[in-house]
């Protein structure tokens, strides 16, 4: 009876320390003003943070630069058991505190809002060996070599001077694995900051952010993993665990922290879904990590960021902030099947803007802890993209962060063609190398009768062939109502009867590159 | 007949394997359709096994179980309305076997004063709950950390009986031991109720229920009460959420 009354206790007492643990210490509090603040971008950003800001044309400052009022966070600090983090560009700070002290605290005349911090978990998908199976080696070379990755090698573009900032939750290996050699040996990780912990040593934990950075710019045997080789790296530790645990405050820290120090890449393998969100809230705009992704465009930095894997689960839509307007958001495909991969979350919006923008395989050879291993998840279909951003921004250094984001997107393999499962389908390096064909053969007719609407190809294949055809129905708005993909081997592919769509929609036919559009 | 059985099949059989494959498609309207059913939308249900201990004292020296060994398992349908954020009802369905190890001393009367080795009564029951949850905390859509409190009455529907005893001297008794068992007990009150509360992180609950009802009817008055709080831990078996997730 003893026994069991402890065994009860422990977990009764386990139950109200988790969930007081995690259901109340932390608080965002948003300040009206800066008062006092003061602010110098050239003592404050890094040279190149002062770049971007220069070449893309924006402002040195604004008032989002300047610090949070250090009068605030005495007076609040006070109050409160502990502050944790501070955000400039949202002006508040992350505070530990109880109800009463918040209470205090929102009685202040110079705070705006109180908010949770959000904490949640969001699951995604996992001497050094650098031995690897034959069909290891050719998914490998396969990853980069479906985006074109040899026009970009051939012309010498790696991604040199671009800086990509790198969040997750841990980077084990990056410091002495072989697969990085390269980068450190130029000196090319330039800083790197645990949030979690508050200091430099990101080099531990879950290896997860080691998986990422191998999709970006690892190279294995000569063999590049990733496409930008060349760059050089922000590495932030923002989660305790891989993507079981994601923590927004750090996330929000680690964007300033990128910002400042001149990242002009964002990779974030990470999103909220239905633990803190309902999909409806998936607009871009009620997150404030969509909001921070946001502002992280408005500065010039590029924000790359996975779709998410729950298109097989009840969710099935991205989570933020992959819902965020200028976030270029990456799905998934199968890399032996060559179109979207079932776990890949799904578009639009839940205010109807399309998502994913682009796709990428979401099955990967990269390097963990201690070896080359096959993994998967839209986690590492994002950073085979940003590494190709980085080389496609190399290519052309006058573009703005969201001029490259429409050109990758007008690099898509389908484009002009679009759906809410490929976006504009996967970036082609050809676009960026001038490689891209000047014109694309019509490879199918669309003809009508009195009845019925007809797709015709000349070209078919046969059963297994991978000869797909996608088409999808717009409405008057412009918003897809139907998509689908089709493998072809008849000369029919489609048929659809005129009066099943009125006047005003539309629909769309991609077949071998070449896109038609019919108005009913 | 049969001359064109075979071409026809041939025929269909063709054209089906030559059929458009449909490799993907998505009705994008009939996915943007918002579902009322959700851990945290407006109706929930969900299964639960839960297994719990006895956790009171017994009334009288005549009244002990074997703590270890009396347990309850109960399988349980819930449906939940949400009210609010914070707040929701509802109404479940259950089933409970509760196990009393009868301890067996010169003091125990149930059901008679006959020792034996090991003694146990069994008493199952179907039954309904309604409860309140409060809910802590703004969530997604699931289930959260919460705090339950209800009723629940039931109806017994089968109960035994059964006492071991092992003989010492098997060669004179012509066998290792004996067992007797006595189905559908008449000394045991046909409903039961009680309250319940709950406390729960997602999938995750500790439980506890206290019968307010007697166990034996008022022809056995002499049958001193058994235990009537039960603590215990229950899991939902049906749901993707992680059974722990940080909030």
């Amino acid at each position: 009876m003893n026994s069991f009354a402890n065994i009860i206790s422990c977990i009764i007492i386990s139950l109200i320390v988790y969930s007081s643990g995690y259901s109340q210490d932390r608080h965002w509090v948003f300040f009206t003003d800066k008062s006092g603040s003061e602010f110098d971008p050239f003592s404050y950003f890094d040279q190149k943070a002062v770049e971007r800001r220069i070449r893309q044309q924006l402002p040195l400052e604004d008032s989002a630069d300047y610090p949070v009022s250090r009068q605030y966070i005495k007076e609040v600090s006070i109050l409160v058991d502990a502050v944790t983090t501070e955000t400039r560009w949202f002006n508040g700070i992350a505070v530990i505190a109880s109800e009463e002290q918040l209470e205090k605290v929102g009685q202040l005349p110079y705070v705006r809002n109180i908010q949770p911090v959000f904490v949640q978990t969001y699951p995604a998908g996992d001497g050094y060996k650098t031995e690897m199976t034959e069909k290891l080696e050719d998914l490998l070379k396969r990853q980069t070599g479906r985006m074109g990755a040899s026009l970009f090698t051939g012309n010498g573009i790696d991604g040199k001077g671009i800086r990509i900032a790198i969040f997750d939750g841990g980077f084990p290996s990056v410091d002495t694995s072989p697969v990085f050699e390269h980068i450190r040996n130029d000196g090319r990780i330039i800083k790197t900051w645990d949030f979690t912990r508050k200091n430099e040593d990101v080099y531990k934990a879950v290896s997860h952010g080691t998986m990422v950075m191998s999709c970006i710019a690892g190279i294995v045997d000569g063999v590049k993993i990733g496409l930008a080789t060349g760059a050089e790296f922000l590495l932030a530790r923002t989660e305790i665990m891989t993507e079981p645990f994601s923590e927004e405050e750090n996330w929000l820290a680690a964007v300033e922290w990128a910002d400042k120090n001149g990242a002009d890449i964002i990779n974030s393998s990470l999103g909220y879904t239905f633990h803190r969100y309902f999909p409806w809230q998936m607009d871009g705009t009620t997150s404030l990590v969509a909001r921070a992704a946001n502002m992280a465009a408005s500065r010039g930095i590029l924000v790359v960021n996975a779709m998410g894997n729950d298109g097989a689960q009840k969710w099935q839509i991205a989570g933020t902030p992959a819902d965020a307007d200028s976030v270029l958001s990456v799905g998934g495909i199968d890399p032996d099947l060559d179109y979207h991969t079932s776990f890949s979350s799904f578009g639009p919006t839940s205010d109807k803007r399309m998502k994913p923008n682009v796709c990428a395989f979401g099955h990967v050879a990269a390097a963990g802890k201690k070896g080359i291993v096959k993994t998967q998840g839209t986690s590492f279909a994002s950073p085979l993209v940003a590494g190709f951003a980085a080389c496609a921004w190399q290519a052309d250094r006058n573009l703005t962060n969201m001029q490259l984001l429409k050109e990758i997107e007008k690099s898509g393999d389908l484009y002009p063609y679009y759906d809410y499962a490929h976006g504009y389908g996967v970036p082609q390096a050809a676009y960026f190398t001038k490689n891209k064909a000047a014109s694309v053969a019509v490879s199918f007719t669309i003809i009508t009768d009195t009845e019925y609407l007809y797709v015709m190809v000349s070209d078919k294949g046969v059963p297994g062939s991978g000869r797909y055809l996608y088409y999808h129905i717009e409405n008057e708005e412009g918003v897809i109502d139907y998509y689908a993909v089709i493998e072809v081997y008849r000369e029919e592919v489609l048929k659809i009867r005129l009066d099943e769509y009125s006047a005003g929609h539309t629909l769309k036919v991609h077949y071998k590159g070449y896109t038609e559009s019919y108005n009913f | 007949m049969k001359n064109i059985l075979f071409p026809v099949l041939l025929v269909l059989l063709i054209t089906g394997v030559y059929s458009q494959t449909v490799l993907l498609e998505k009705d994008v309207r009939a996915d943007s359709v918002q579902s009322k059913w959700g851990p945290n939308r407006s109706n929930y249900i969900n299964i639960y096994f839960g297994f719990g201990f006895f956790a009171d004292p017994p009334v009288s020296d005549s009244a002990e179980i074997i703590y270890g060994k009396s347990n309850s398992y109960a399988l349980s349908v819930r449906y939940k309305k949400k009210i609010c954020e914070f707040w929701a009802v509802g109404l479940g369905l259950y089933y409970n076997a509760i196990n009393y190890s009868l301890k067996q001393s010169i003091y125990k009367v149930i059901p008679n004063k006959f020792i034996h080795d090991k003694e146990q009564m069994n008493v199952q029951y179907i039954g309904m709950e309604l409860y309140e949850r409060l809910n802590f905390k703004r969530r997604g859509d699931i289930i959260g950390v919460y705090v339950d409190a209800g009723l629940y009455a039931g109806l017994r529907i089968y109960s035994w009986n059964k006492s071991v005893d092992k003989f010492k001297n098997r060669e004179l008794s012509g066998a290792k031991k004996m067992e007797i068992t006595y189905k559908k007990l008449t000394y045991l009150e046909k409903f039961e109720y009680g309250i319940t509360a709950r406390m729960g992180i997602n999938r995750v609950a500790l439980y506890g229920t206290y019968r307010l009802s007697n166990l034996f009817t008022d022809d056995y008055t002499q049958y001193p009460e058994l235990p009537r709080l039960t603590i215990g831990v229950e899991v939902a078996l049906i749901g993707n959420n992680p059974v722990f997730t940080s909030e």
